[in-house]
């Protein structure tokens, strides 16, 4: 069994095949503090995507509340359980990951989800940890009662479980830009990768009998353009981009700024050994540090700390790589920040967006004299 | 990248286990794992049916069914004891029919744990040994004719959708339907621009398809992993289910009409080995019941 080094839990691990990085590994940071759970991405996925018949029950995106939600129903939770314990040495994991807990004869450890499991995708939406009965519960920073939201797609990992899993190689990663895809014409509808993705984002089609995944909008990828689920998001959570490996981060990329410079954005549970390449800026207002270590691995509390600094108007290069998420459709290749405003430039160079760091104020008298007509305020 | 695989000396440990592991230590004759079939000759045309009466006079073989330790995913037991196997030709066409228990029919494949009860007939040139019985070699590509519950449903009581398993269905509207019937009835209403909502179908990949025409697939490996289907499909059968038995006819013309397909002789010799796949216990791909690879005589 080959290995392969998994900077994520900052060592090598078993993987049925080589490791064989991409030239370009898209990934993307979704800031939690910002998800207002509008489920735009959703529709937008949804729309394009899934709407076809088989696929009903499909979410290739989808956003659930922390802590009691979860689509399809308690993913994380069992594939937690079934890991064990899951102890860290620092940067280093020292548990098991889904294939080292693979049991004889299986591929990695997983499920196979029922269809009702899949019903209820608003499930706890909007739960907060504990009821809101005191009012303790509001006037703490951070809070004592919480949630947050999670919007989630297929992670399009380094390490795949679903790619592991498939007895025909029917699922692969491109060499060119990391996206992973299942082979519509390949697949016999195992759906061994079905029951080990741990995130549970590939799917079974009901009518056509084979399964189906998040292709990352790839055919706009190719063109340089945003997928849609980060391109429509109303709260400009999504910062879309290619993530490199530590030792090739790249300062002006703003994935590898969120995610290695500054370190504000982390992987989605970690501890499973998959390189998952959409990271998350954990909620600073959740008041339980080990319910977010267990998300998103030991690097919370920095995070937390880093994110935090730009809250406080000291980091202005945060401020701006965050306020170039969705300020342009265009995929933001390298920034800039410079005199109050964040510039994304394009794989070429060429200056695609420049946003201000403080929105400008506007004064707008109560005549106009042009269109003769008084302004009224209607907030 | 190559399939998941065991070494051929973990292969082959692992077989002598299962051999052994298979075997119930009882005082009665408990048939081989080894299938040793004669395709008996019969006047044309060959028997479509189960039930028809042909197969009355053609003689059985018992053969054990062992578990599949070769390839991840493993299935290390076997679900179903012994798989009885006739078989016979007209010069044209050679039939096999597989008997095998199974206490439900699992034929719908709709649902996300639904998995379809299945049989197998691998054929290989004579000589093939235990390296080409693991699902062919890039050297030695074996045929197989592959009986699909799932299919058969299909043809008896039409194409199953996803209102066959979720009755109360309801939905606003499917976007390239708009206009179309409703709900909308594959493939009838399903134009050709609309097919890109069904990608399996606009792939072409044959498990996609709405209608079937045969519920018998034939397909070519070499080596595990490398399952497609040959370019002419021209195997038939039946499959029918009573009393907690399958009895299920697979057929396919004598003579290859594809490149890698083989082409039976009569009066030549084959290896042959049969696999059954039982949807209740979750049988798929790799996780099936398998017999060793065998002898297969053709009458002349």
């Amino acid at each position: 069994m080959p290995k392969v080094y998994n900077w994520q839990i900052g060592r090598e691990m078993d993987y049925p095949f080589e490791g064989r990085r991409p030239q370009r590994q898209a990934a993307a940071v979704f800031d939690t503090n910002k998800c207002i759970a509008c489920q735009t991405c959703t529709m937008a996925c949804k729309t394009t995507w899934t709407s076809g018949k088989g696929q009903e029950y499909m979410f290739w995106n989808n956003v659930e509340t922390k802590p009691w939600g979860s689509y399809p129903l308690a993913w994380d939770v069992r594939v937690l359980e079934m890991l064990g314990p899951q102890a860290w040495e620092g940067n280093v994991y020292r548990g098991r990951t889904l294939f080292e807990a693979a049991p004889g004869g299986e591929r990695a450890v997983g499920y196979l989800p029922e269809d009702l499991d899949y019903a209820y995708p608003n499930r706890g939406e909007d739960e907060t940890n504990v009821p809101m009965t005191e009012e303790r519960f509001y006037l703490r920073l951070p809070h004592d009662a919480w949630f947050f939201y999670l919007p989630r797609i297929c992670n399009h990992c380094t390490y795949p479980a679903c790619l592991a899993s498939c007895p025909r190689t029917a699922i692969y990663k491109r060499p060119e830009d990391g996206i992973v895809l299942l082979d519509q014409q390949r697949c016999r509808g195992y759906r061994e990768c079905v029951k080990n993705c741990p995130f549970k984002k590939v799917f079974y089609n009901h009518t056509t009998r084979v399964s189906e995944k998040c292709v990352l909008c790839f055919p706009a990828v190719e063109r340089g353009i945003q997928p849609r689920c980060m391109r429509n998001c109303i709260g400009k959570i999504r910062t879309f981009g290619f993530v490199s490996t530590p030792d090739r981060a790249r300062a002006d990329n703003p994935v590898d700024f969120l995610v290695h410079v500054r370190k504000v954005a982390l992987p989605l549970l970690p501890q499973l050994g998959l390189e998952a390449n959409i990271y998350y800026i954990p909620p600073v207002h959740v008041g339980n540090l080990r319910f977010l270590q267990m998300l998103f691995g030991p690097g919370v509390e920095g995070a937390i700390a880093a994110y935090r600094r730009a809250m406080e108007g000291k980091d202005e290069e945060l401020l701006g790589v965050l306020l170039l998420a969705v300020s342009t459709d265009r995929i933001v290749h390298r920034f800039q920040v410079r005199r109050g405003h964040a510039y994304g430039y394009d794989e070429r160079g060429e200056e695609v967006v420049r946003v201000p760091l403080q929105e400008p104020t506007m004064v707008r008298p109560a005549y106009d004299p042009q269109h003769r007509a008084y302004r009224y305020n209607v907030t | 990248m190559a399939a998941q695989r065991i070494t051929r000396r973990q292969a082959l440990a692992g077989l002598a286990a299962l051999g052994t592991a298979a075997l119930p230590a009882v005082a009665q004759a408990q048939p081989s794992q080894q299938p040793d079939v004669r395709t008996v000759r019969v006047p044309s045309p060959l028997p479509a049916d189960p039930e028809a009466e042909v197969w009355d006079r053609v003689p059985p073989t018992e053969v054990a069914l062992i578990g599949q330790a070769m390839v991840l995913p493993t299935k290390m037991r076997p679900s179903v004891r012994a798989v009885r196997v006739r078989s016979c030709h007209d010069g044209e066409r050679v039939a096999f029919l597989l008997e095998w228990e199974d206490p439900r029919a699992d034929r719908r494949t709709v649902k996300t744990r639904e998995f379809k009860d299945g049989c197998g007939v691998m054929l290989l040139p004579q000589g093939a040994g235990a390296t080409e019985w693991m699902m062919g070699t890039p050297k030695m590509p074996v045929t197989v004719l592959h009986w699909r519950a799932d299919w058969q449903l299909d043809l008896d009581q039409g194409f199953q959708d996803v209102e066959a398993a979720f009755p109360n269905l309801a939905f606003d509207f499917y976007p390239p339907l708009v206009g179309a019937q409703h709900p909308p009835k594959l493939p009838e209403a399903y134009p050709p621009e609309a097919r890109r909502w069904l990608p399996g179908w606009y792939a072409g990949n044959p498990l996609s398809q709405p209608r079937k025409t045969s519920p018998v697939e034939k397909l070519v490996a070499q080596g595990a992993g490398t399952l497609e289907q040959l370019p002419t499909q021209n195997a038939t059968g039946k499959g029918v289910w009573k009393d907690g038995r399958w009895r299920v006819v697979l057929s396919k013309p004598l003579r290859a009409a594809d490149a890698r397909e083989i082409t039976l002789t009569p009066g030549g010799t084959y290896a042959v080995a049969f696999a059954v796949w039982q949807g209740i216990a979750g049988d798929r791909g790799a996780r099936k019941s398998i017999t060793l690879l065998g002898r297969l005589r053709v009458e002349p």
